[in-house]
């Protein structure tokens, strides 16, 4: 039954194809609550050992052992009204997702400094009811990475460090969506997933032209992350199970790079003004080739994503030598084209509001908290290229948010 | 130093205004402006097709997509009730047990009465499986012409005949507000699917035909019903009469035998031209139709499964009459006219474009028929429904709303159960399955 096999197979391609969307709107910047409380305003702010993430070039400033860990909890929600012209609403099943953290760092007197992080750099995902509209789209998407970033900085004089870290990426991707038999009647359930590992590297640049201002400057390189997996069916009729194709799979897919610069100003007594700007090379993910291992098909994938842009302003506010109070804003551009929005991924443009503090219970142990309210803009597709029956765009409206809090502990050594 | 608590204060405020002030607007749900349609009784006669049977058999979850149930979906009509066979249904569904080799399997008929029998008027949907034109003004009781038939369509389905004394009569007891009639189909199919061996008096004589629509049309002026009819389609598109090929073919190959010269060899009693329907396949698989020297029985294969190119003729001109007198009535009563022929014609030279999916008549793979090889899938029902759409929609300057076809789901069943018949290719199907699609056209 050549059209059933060859449907799967371009099903599965499908469900291969938002695999990269993923981290287009779930990239997780969220890397200790600081950041979090500041949106991310810190390239050029950087007091810990999350500087590996933000800025390695910090690294040779920040005196001693710091260790720093924590945890983000995400709360995202997400809902669908249509297809269009129905108006009737979708909602994703409530999750929680915890990307976390560890740093540590050490510099020499000699302004040398190692240090390594372990974090999240790509995750979250979504799940939509297992019977809704647009289960043949998507049903569930995760999407883990887990980073490994081993990093040196050197403090070259008062007013420049710079720091350099190797990447080491971990990838595990999950996908499930439903599966139409057709012509036969009757529906499945198609999950992919795979799993594999990745390079890339980065560097930062961190400068005090004036005791009142820095400006920080990082680039984090893309990561070619290849992926093997397996198909797995669910639900599928024992006759029709000889027409599906091979259950090994595999694919490489480019995570993209991002350029981080911030700049900030120290000049008002007890405060800290901060802007952060981060650019996301998406457009440099052009196209994703997959392979079914028994020779059933290579599929070609190309992209439409333009790059992406994340302004940021934070502001720290120093109460006393033990509090810090902490807001800030951000304003993260979509780089997904209204065509290809898929629901496993409900992209817009986001506004992310932010407060927290930080408190030092000691001199060589504290404790910090941020909250990030994200509020994507109301989103309406009318001419979707994706389709949730043959023939019939996904055509409706998105309106999404996610409640975001972290936690991490600090130890200055 | 600046005032700690109303920092914090006004700082949470803005944020709670913030996440209080939601981005979502809200939307206006669809709505239907009928024009000049009123959609508050909407009555369908017809036949199998009408009443949504398909693979061989009218039941609940088939039913659900006949296209008078879509067109009542679409015109938002809550109240549009079609006699509810329980899976799986009458006379017996069929479905598919393997692929390869191809093997359908036919589920036991479960005769009992619509689950909605007790309905106190009639039903909506008023097709009868296996009706012909004459059958829509017919008076006779209708369990006996269940029995004399041996369909036992008319008694389930027609109400007591206190409702009404023929199909029209009883359509006419629901006060139609639009009334849609599609027949004629049956009286020229039963020729086409029994090989040219049987006939309706109105194929024979199609002044006959005229004269019976006529009679219809105009009872339905005179109550001033606003009527929407559709005319007969090509006997040429459906998989029943285009899937076997006339040539011997080699089951090991797929590829037909060929003779000396190269030329693929014809069966015995079919000439170039002729179609060999679905009904010879159990013949074939006996060796009829095949020469000793090819390991067949050296007998013809009999007439009533080879349709002659003189009686793909015949049915062509009788189905053009029919049309014609369709065309005709509907222009003198100033009916709504659905092309279906056009339409199937057209569906059947180019397929039905889906996204990236091409829906065919091909048999089985096509998407647009059903296993039984006559009766339109849901997706088949659902493209008839938008043709109707769109004539009304002219007619009543209405804007009901195309249905989306592949949001229809696909309707070729698969049985995991049941006793199996297994056939080596495709076009080795077992035909005695489909003798059952053959009786009902048997009159």
């Amino acid at each position: 039954m050549k059209t059933f096999r060859s449907t799967i197979i371009t099903l599965l391609s499908l469900l291969i194809i938002t695999l990269p969307a993923i981290p287009g709107g779930f990239q997780v910047n969220e890397h200790g609550a600081r950041g979090t409380a500041m949106a991310g305003a810190i390239f050029a702010t950087l007091n810990d050992a999350s500087a590996i993430y933000f800025n390695p070039g910090a690294l040779g400033y920040i005196d001693g052992t710091s260790i720093v860990f924590g945890s983000t909890l995400i709360f995202p929600d997400a809902k669908f009204r249509g297809p269009a012209p129905s108006v009737d609403e979708t909602s994703i099943e409530r999750g929680v997702f915890y990307p976390s953290a560890l740093y540590a760092s050490h510099t020499l007197p000699s302004r040398l400094s190692f240090g390594i992080g372990v974090f999240n750099p790509y995750g979250l995902g979504t799940e939509w009811p297992s019977d809704w509209v647009g289960r043949f789209v998507g049903i569930q998407s995760t999407l883990q990475t887990f980073s490994i970033n081993p990093t040196v900085a050197y403090q070259i004089n008062d007013y420049i460090g710079v720091g350099a870290g190797l990447n080491y990426v971990i990838g595990r991707v999950e996908l499930t969506q439903a599966l139409s038999f057709a012509p036969f009647a009757g529906e499945g359930t198609a999950t992919l997933s795979g799993s594999g590992t990745g390079y890339g590297w980065n560097l930062g640049v961190y400068l005090t032209p004036d005791p009142n201002v820095t400006i920080g400057l990082a680039y984090r390189s893309s990561a070619e992350v290849d992926l093997d997996g397996d198909a797995e069916y669910d639900n599928v009729p024992v006759i029709l199970t000889d027409a599906l194709p091979g259950e090994d799979v595999s694919t490489s897919v480019k995570l993209p790079a991002n350029l981080h610069a911030g700049i900030a100003f120290k000049g008002i007594e007890n405060f800290i003004i901060s802007f952060g700007y981060q650019y996301i090379f998406w457009e440099a993910v052009e196209r994703i080739q997959i392979e079914f291992d028994d020779g059933a098909a290579t599929q070609e994938l190309v992209f439409n994503y333009s790059d992406g842009y994340i302004v940021r302003f934070g502001l720290e506010y120093l109460m006393n030598d033990d509090i810090a109070l902490r807001a800030g804003y951000l304003f993260d551009s979509n780089p997904t084209p209204d065509e290809y929005l898929t629901p496993r991924l409900p992209d817009s443009d986001r506004h992310g509001f932010t407060i927290g503090a930080g408190y030092d219970f000691t001199s060589s142990f504290g404790v910090d908290i941020g909250y990030m309210f994200l509020r994507f803009v109301e989103r309406t597709i009318e001419n979707s290229e994706i389709e949730f029956a043959p023939g019939a765009p996904l055509n409706g409206r998105y309106n999404s948010s996610a409640n975001l809090l972290s936690l991490n502990f600090r130890f200055n050594l | 130093m600046i005032n700690f608590k109303k920092l914090t204060g006004s700082v949470l405020i803005l944020l709670l205004a913030f996440i209080g002030c939601e981005d979502y607007s809200e939307l206006d749900p669809p709505s239907l402006d009928p024009g000049e349609l009123d959609t508050s009784s909407y009555v369908a006669i017809g036949n199998s097709l009408t009443a949504g049977l398909k693979n061989n058999a009218l039941y609940e979850t088939g039913q659900q997509y006949s296209y008078p149930a879509l067109l009542a979906e679409q015109m938002m009509i809550e109240e549009f009730e079609q006699p509810i066979f329980e899976n799986p249904g009458l006379p017996g569904r069929m479905r598919v047990a393997n692929l390869d080799p191809f093997t359908i399997v036919t589920d036991p008929p479960n005769i009992s009465l619509p689950v909605n029998a007790q309905l106190e008027r009639p039903f909506n949907n008023l097709g009868i499986p296996g009706s012909i034109l004459f059958d829509v003004v017919d008076e006779q009781d209708f369990t006996v012409k269940s029995e004399q038939r041996e369909n036992p369509f008319f008694a389930f389905i027609l109400r007591d005949q206190m409702f009404g004394q023929s199909i029209l009569a009883q359509a006419l007891n629901l006060q139609p507000t639009l009334l849609t009639l599609w027949t004629g189909n049956s009286d020229i199919l039963g020729y086409v699917a029994s090989g040219g061996t049987q006939m309706v008096p109105t194929a024979q004589n199609t002044n006959l035909f005229a004269a019976i629509y006529s009679e219809i049309a105009g009872v339905l002026s005179q109550a001033n019903v606003p009527v929407v009819i559709a005319n007969i389609p090509d006997i040429n598109i459906i998989p029943f009469v285009n899937t076997v090929p006339p040539v011997i073919v080699d089951p090991a190959t797929n590829q037909p035998i060929t003779d000396p010269d190269g030329n693929p060899i014809f069966f015995i009693g079919v000439s170039p031209g002729d179609k060999v329907l679905l009904t010879a396949l159990e013949y074939i698989n006996q060796g009829y139709g095949i020469p000793a020297q090819l390991g067949g029985n050296n007998e013809p294969l009999p007439d009533h499964v080879v349709l002659t190119v003189d009686e793909q003729e015949f049915a062509s001109d009788v189905i053009q009459s029919f049309n014609a007198i369709i065309a005709n009535i509907a222009d003198t009563h100033g009916f709504g006219l659905v092309d279906i022929h056009a339409a199937f014609n057209q569906i059947g030279q180019d397929g039905y474009p889906l996204g990236e999916l091409t829906l065919t008549t091909e048999f089985v793979t096509g998407g647009l028929f059903s296993l039984d090889g006559v009766h339109p899938s849901s997706r088949g029902q659902a493209i008839i429904a938008n043709e109707f759409i769109s004539v009304i929609n002219q007619k009543f300057g209405a804007n009901i709303p195309q249905i989306q076809v592949g949001t229809i789901p696909p309707s070729i069943k698969i049985a995991e159960d049941g006793v199996s018949m297994s056939f080596r290719k495709l076009t080795e199907i077992d035909p005695s399955v489909f003798s059952s699609v053959l009786k009902l056209y048997t009159y």
